[in-house]
């Protein structure tokens, strides 16, 4: 008997969607399918598992060791013992990982929003300084590069470069503006950025939920889970009151 | 006056950098728009991030695209002042050189007197003098009529003397003026010629100024500037061709450049005359190498049916050049001047190479002739048998000879093959015994197959070196048994014989180990595969373990529930029977026992349906994380190989650089391709996941046609890279025939200068101004194929020309054949007095009076057999009265001016064909003609 009587022997619905869910799954067992991932067992995968293995995971890491890092600007604390060659490229390309996943946990994208649009604006200051340049020799993809930044170009050389002109202006007006708002962001950030500020965080979780821990037993991962949820709170509280 | 273009005052390299840098200007722009589009591309991947870490990535990208895009843009603004500075330069050089030129010009519109003027005060001169000769005369006459005192008659003709000697000075002078002037004008722009005409003018103007005007430094300082210039020119140019002594006279220039243009004609003479004293053999040699020089010349030259005749006419000047001075270090400067000309000497080698085959067939024929005279004198009586028994003597001893020394040169050519091609063969076993231990990069096939190519390899070399001591030992055998057994020779037969021996041993062994090698690497490899296969087949083995126990399990309790349901039906018959009265209970209790028992089921059958699920997406994802793990990495050793391949390119410097390149990534690209392609079977199904498979497929796809313009374009840039070039080469031919030119007039006034036998002198200028004639059609014909136009016309043109060629051509050499003993009558005769003779060899019209018939000749024409009593008279002499002509004779003149009938070349059978054959060029217009 297979899988497929089953079916005819039990009624409830709920078990449905099981089966068939679990009917596609079986379709990718096919013999193309079997044949690929041979082939693939065939590879060499022991480098790869060998230079992941170097490394701690996200869950892994203690919120104290990720703060040291944070904090002294110490990668080491990020490698294992028994390494014996360090390899620095990979532990600034892993942390750099290691610190996006964090933001990615306790925060949402609008905070990178102000960086985003400074960059760009400087790109499009670039691409308006370089097409002023050669106003005379651009293709038709450029040109509507240009349209779309907001260049009508009517093909009179002087009214183009005078629009170009005023275009950059504007976008250096803005640019000036938005790198004093990073500024302002950065230096804030910076002074959050210490061993009291973590432990505060860590005792309004304590608080919230009504648990017991140091920020020398709670995991990173936990950390961020506990933040993102008190954070969902707050909002949930504040629209709830505002209604 | 000589013309400068812009070409002259700006030098090449300054044009050469202008360009260049006009080329990255382009270049610039367009890598400018790339860059714009490039950073708008990533600009808006940056505003449509959806995490933070893409965010982060997007941010970096277009950081760097705007960075690279500032820094095109203030690399194209260096380029832009850059060129701006570059042409500001050549302006200014160009500016400086027009005022210099303006200045000179102004200077030498003063000083020197241009043709015309020249020529008008020659003839006033010319006047003057006779006008002082006649009143010499009439002072005579007034002296011995006793007009005039003797006192006054000495004082006025010492006066008149004075006077005619001075008139006589400023005639002669003003007549090496009027020639000077001449050759400038008649030489060709730029050539050697012109220069040093110029250059004589420059000179005597600067002499005739004077002092205050010789320190002046806009008078006599541009005129000494531009006499340096030219001096300089002139010494560059001699330096060119070997002759660091400028002032030797025209004479020397004249040969010297012609003889630059014209390998192997001089030196042929030479080297046949001076060692023709020599052995008939090396007498031969000689001939061969001479003959060698002469046909590489000839057939270079033959390439060009132009340069074919300039050829022929070479070759007779060449003679009468040769006769008047022999020069045999001039042939060594040949070869370096013939630059021009080089692109010709491929073809012609191949035909020289049959050329040489002939000459040594002859030489053979010679040494059998000799042969045949000893086997002759066999036949002669007492000596006969002796002279046979030397025969066969020799002829047995030379063939040995001739076999040793044929092995000896195989031999010796072979070893010279193999050396390279061992060396290289071991440079390939080196490479293939290193790729062969990668077991990264190369499969396990890949690598036993690269083996038993190095294995294969070396087997080859031991064989050839065990060959080679094989041979080595025959020969020696061989010089052994033909007598030469000296210890010497015993000795190395000996330690050939050693070689050998060895070299065999040493093939033995080296195919033994070999082959246990490869055994050992082939069992490794089906050891290695083996394992992986158990390996995989466990995994598989287990996976499918666990599902089957679920299974399993799963049956288990379907006959469990079965057998459950079965006790409680065989309960509720029993409890019918026991009590019938009590059925609505019992049917009640029995279901609700067969819904306790169904739940129950189902509770573990959700469970372990949750768990089979589990068991098996945990596999999956485990072999679909490794698959696409391994499809990455397989990408990446692709893409290494790429680079790898593309820096051995690099290293290699492989000529056609382009191509190889773009044939890299286009089979890079295709690996890729194929790769995708395979990992499409790692789809789970989801839709984003298959859309973005299909985004990636496409995305290679474009990159693979793109890479396939590329290659086409490139394709194109090549041919029409080889259309320049070949463009190119014809404007050089052009110039060098048109430098021939400049060599010949100069070399014709050269030797009409040197040669003080006038009879002699009137050939050889008559010879070169036909010589120039025929390149002037030359040129024409040239000019026709080059302009576009009706072919058909053109055609007309090209034959008219080619005719008039070969026939002036025919008639050049039978001219020049027969004028040896002609008598030329450039002066006229009042009586031939029989044989051959020249009428009209300058150019001037003359009356023939053949027989009392009148006859005008207005060119160089040859007379076989002239009448005796034969009157020529020049028209120049007419004028004077000193031949009065009665009425008759004047009018028979003037009736024969008139009736005068004009020439027509008559195209003869003999002519056409010899075109068609000779001169391959009426073909080529044909096929032309056609298309």
């Amino acid at each position: 008997m297979n899988l497929k009587n089953i079916k005819t022997i039990l009624i409830p619905e709920n078990l449905q969607s099981y089966l068939d869910e679990l009917q596609q799954r079986k379709s990718l067992f096919t013999k193309p399918m079997m044949a690929v991932l041979i082939f693939v067992l065939n590879r060499n995968l022991k480098k790869a598992e060998e230079f992941r293995s170097k490394f701690y995971k996200f869950n892994e890491i203690k919120l104290y060791d990720f703060v040291e890092c944070l904090i002294n600007k110490d990668y080491t604390y990020l490698y294992k013992a028994e390494i014996k060659k360090r390899n620095q490229i990979a532990e600034q390309i892993h942390f750099t990982d290691l610190f996006l996943e964090y933001t990615e946990k306790t925060s949402n994208l609008s905070d990178f929003q102000d960086i985003i649009d400074f960059y760009n604006t400087l790109a499009k200051i670039r691409i308006l300084e370089a097409s002023g340049n050669i106003i005379n020799k651009l293709t038709p993809e450029t040109k509507r590069i240009l349209k779309r930044i907001g260049i009508r170009l009517t093909g009179d050389i002087q009214n183009d470069t005078m629009q170009i002109i005023g275009k950059l202006a504007s976008y250096q007006r803005k640019i000036s503006e938005l790198s004093e708002k990073i500024d302002n962001k950065k230096s804030e950030a910076a002074k959050t950025m210490t061993f009291e500020y973590f432990s505060e965080a860590v005792l309004a979780i304590n608080v919230t939920l009504k648990l017991s821990c140091s920020i020398h037993t709670l995991s990173l991962l936990d950390y961020c889970t506990y933040i993102k949820r008190t954070q969902n709170t707050i909002e949930w509280q504040k629209k709830q009151s505002t209604k | 006056m000589a013309k400068e273009t812009i070409n002259e005052i700006v030098s090449q390299e300054a044009f050469t950098q202008l360009q260049k840098l006009s080329a990255e200007l382009v270049l610039l722009n367009q890598q400018m728009n790339d860059n714009i589009a490039n950073v708008d591309k990533f600009n808006r991947a940056m505003s449509g991030s959806s995490s933070t870490k893409e965010a982060a990535n997007n941010i970096n990208n277009v950081n760097s695209a705007s960075e690279k895009l500032n820094q095109t843009n203030s690399k194209r603004l260096e380029v832009e002042r850059k060129i701006k500075e570059e042409g500001e330069k050549m302006a200014a050089q160009v500016k400086a050189e027009t005022n210099n030129f303006e200045q000179l010009n102004a200077v030498l519109e003063k000083n020197v007197k241009t043709q015309n003027q020249t020529s008008t005060s020659i003839a006033r001169l010319q006047k003057t003098l006779e006008a002082n000769k006649n009143a010499l005369k009439l002072l005579n006459e007034e002296y011995k009529n006793g007009k005039i005192s003797s006192e006054d008659y000495i004082k006025s003709k010492s006066t008149l003397i004075q006077k005619q000697t001075d008139l006589k000075q400023s005639l002669s002078e003003e007549q090496r003026n009027l020639k000077l002037i001449t050759k400038d004008l008649k030489a060709n722009e730029g050539s050697y010629n012109q220069m040093a005409a110029r250059l004589t003018q420059l000179k005597t103007a600067y002499r005739s100024l004077s002092e205050e005007e010789r320190n002046n430094i806009n008078v006599g300082g541009a005129l000494q500037k531009e006499i340096n210039n030219l001096d300089e020119a002139l010494k560059g140019m001699d330096k060119s061709i070997g002759d660091n002594q400028r002032n030797v006279g025209n004479y020397e220039i004249g040969i010297e450049s012609l003889m630059s243009k014209l390998p192997g004609f001089g030196g042929m003479l030479g080297n046949v005359a001076s060692k023709a004293v020599q052995s008939g053999q090396a007498f031969g040699v000689t001939m061969v190498t001479a003959l060698k020089a002469v046909g590489k010349a000839m057939l270079t030259l033959m390439a060009n049916p132009i340069i074919a005749l300039i050829a022929v006419l070479a070759a007779i000047i060449m003679g009468i050049v040769a006769a008047i001075k022999r020069n045999e270090d001039q042939v060594n400067r040949l070869k370096q001047a013939f630059a021009p000309l080089a692109g010709l000497l491929d073809i012609t080698l191949k035909i020289l190479g049959k050329v040489a085959d002939v000459l040594i067939v002859i030489i053979e024929k010679a040494l059998k002739g000799f042969g045949t005279v000893m086997k002759l004198m066999e036949k002669i009586p007492f000596v006969g048998e002796k002279i046979a028994q030397v025969n066969k003597e020799i002829e047995e001893s030379t063939a040995r000879a001739n076999k040793m020394e044929q092995e000896r040169q195989r031999i010796k050519k072979e070893d010279r093959q193999e050396l390279v091609q061992i060396a290289k063969w071991e440079k390939d076993i080196s490479k293939l015994r290193n790729e062969a231990k990668q077991t990264e990069l190369f499969t396990d096939a890949q690598r036993i197959a690269k083996l038993e190519e190095a294995i294969r390899l070396e087997t080859e070399i031991l064989k050839i070196k065990r060959d080679d001591a094989i041979e080595q030992e025959n020969l020696l055998r061989m010089e052994i048994a033909s007598g030469k057994a000296t210890t010497e020779n015993l000795d190395a037969l000996a330690q050939a014989t050693a070689d050998k021996y060895n070299a065999e041993k040493e093939f033995y062994d080296g195919t033994r180990r070999m082959e246990t090698e490869l055994n050992n690497m082939r069992r490794e490899a089906a050891e290695e595969r083996k394992r992986k296969e158990e390996e995989r087949l466990a995994y598989i083995k287990s996976l499918n373990d666990e599902i089957k126990a679920l299974e399993r399990e799963h049956l288990s309790d379907i006959d469990k529930l079965q057998a459950d349901m079965l006790d409680a039906q065989t309960w509720r018959d029993g409890e019918l029977k026991k009590h019938p009265k009590q059925r609505a209970e019992i049917e009640q209790l029995y279901a609700l026992k067969i819904d306790k028992l169904k739940n129950e089921y189902n509770e573990k059958e959700k469970a372990r349906l949750i768990e089979l699920e589990q068991a098996q997406l945990e596999h999956y994802k485990k072999l679909q994380k490794w698959a696409s793990e391994a499809y990455n990495e397989l990408r990446d050793i692709a893409k290494m190989k790429e680079e790898d391949a593309l820096n051995d390119l690099i290293i290699e410097g492989t000529k056609n650089t382009e191509e190889a390149r773009l044939q890299i990534k286009k089979d890079a690209l295709a690996e890729e391709i194929q790769l995708h392609w395979q990992s499409r079977a790692l789809l789970d199904g989801s839709e984003t996941a298959e859309a973005k498979w299909l985004n990636e497929y496409k995305k290679l796809k474009a990159e693979e046609k793109i890479i396939d313009d590329e290659v086409t374009q490139n394709k194109i840039d090549n041919n029409n890279r080889q259309i320049e070039s070949e463009k190119q080469l014809k404007i050089m031919r052009m110039q060098a025939t048109q430098e021939m030119v400049g060599s010949f007039a100069s070399l014709g006034s050269a030797i009409a200068q040197n040669i003080k036998d006038e009879k002699e002198r009137m050939r050889v200028e008559a010879a070169i101004a036909l010589v120039q004639a025929l390149v002037n059609q030359g040129i024409a014909i040239a000019q026709v194929v080059k302009d576009e136009g009706d072919p058909y016309t053109k055609a007309v043109r090209i034959v008219a020309n080619v005719a008039a060629i070969a026939a002036a051509m025919a008639s050049a050499i039978s001219a020049f054949r027969q004028a040896a003993s002609a008598m030329p009558y450039a002066e006229g005769t009042d009586f031939h007095k029989g044989g051959d003779a020249i009428v009209g060899e300058r150019y001037e019209p003359e009356l023939v009076l053949m027989k009392n018939k009148p006859l005008i000749i207005d060119k160089p024409t040859f007379f076989k057999d002239m009448p005796i009593g034969t009157k020529v008279i020049p028209f120049s002499k007419m004028e004077r009265g000193n031949n009065m002509l009665s009425m008759t004779e004047t009018n028979d003149l003037l009736r024969a001016i008139k009736e005068k009938q004009t020439v027509s070349i008559n195209v003869s059978d003999r002519v056409t064909s010899f075109i068609n054959s000779k001169l391959g060029y009426t073909k080529i217009l044909n096929s032309k003609f056609k298309a």
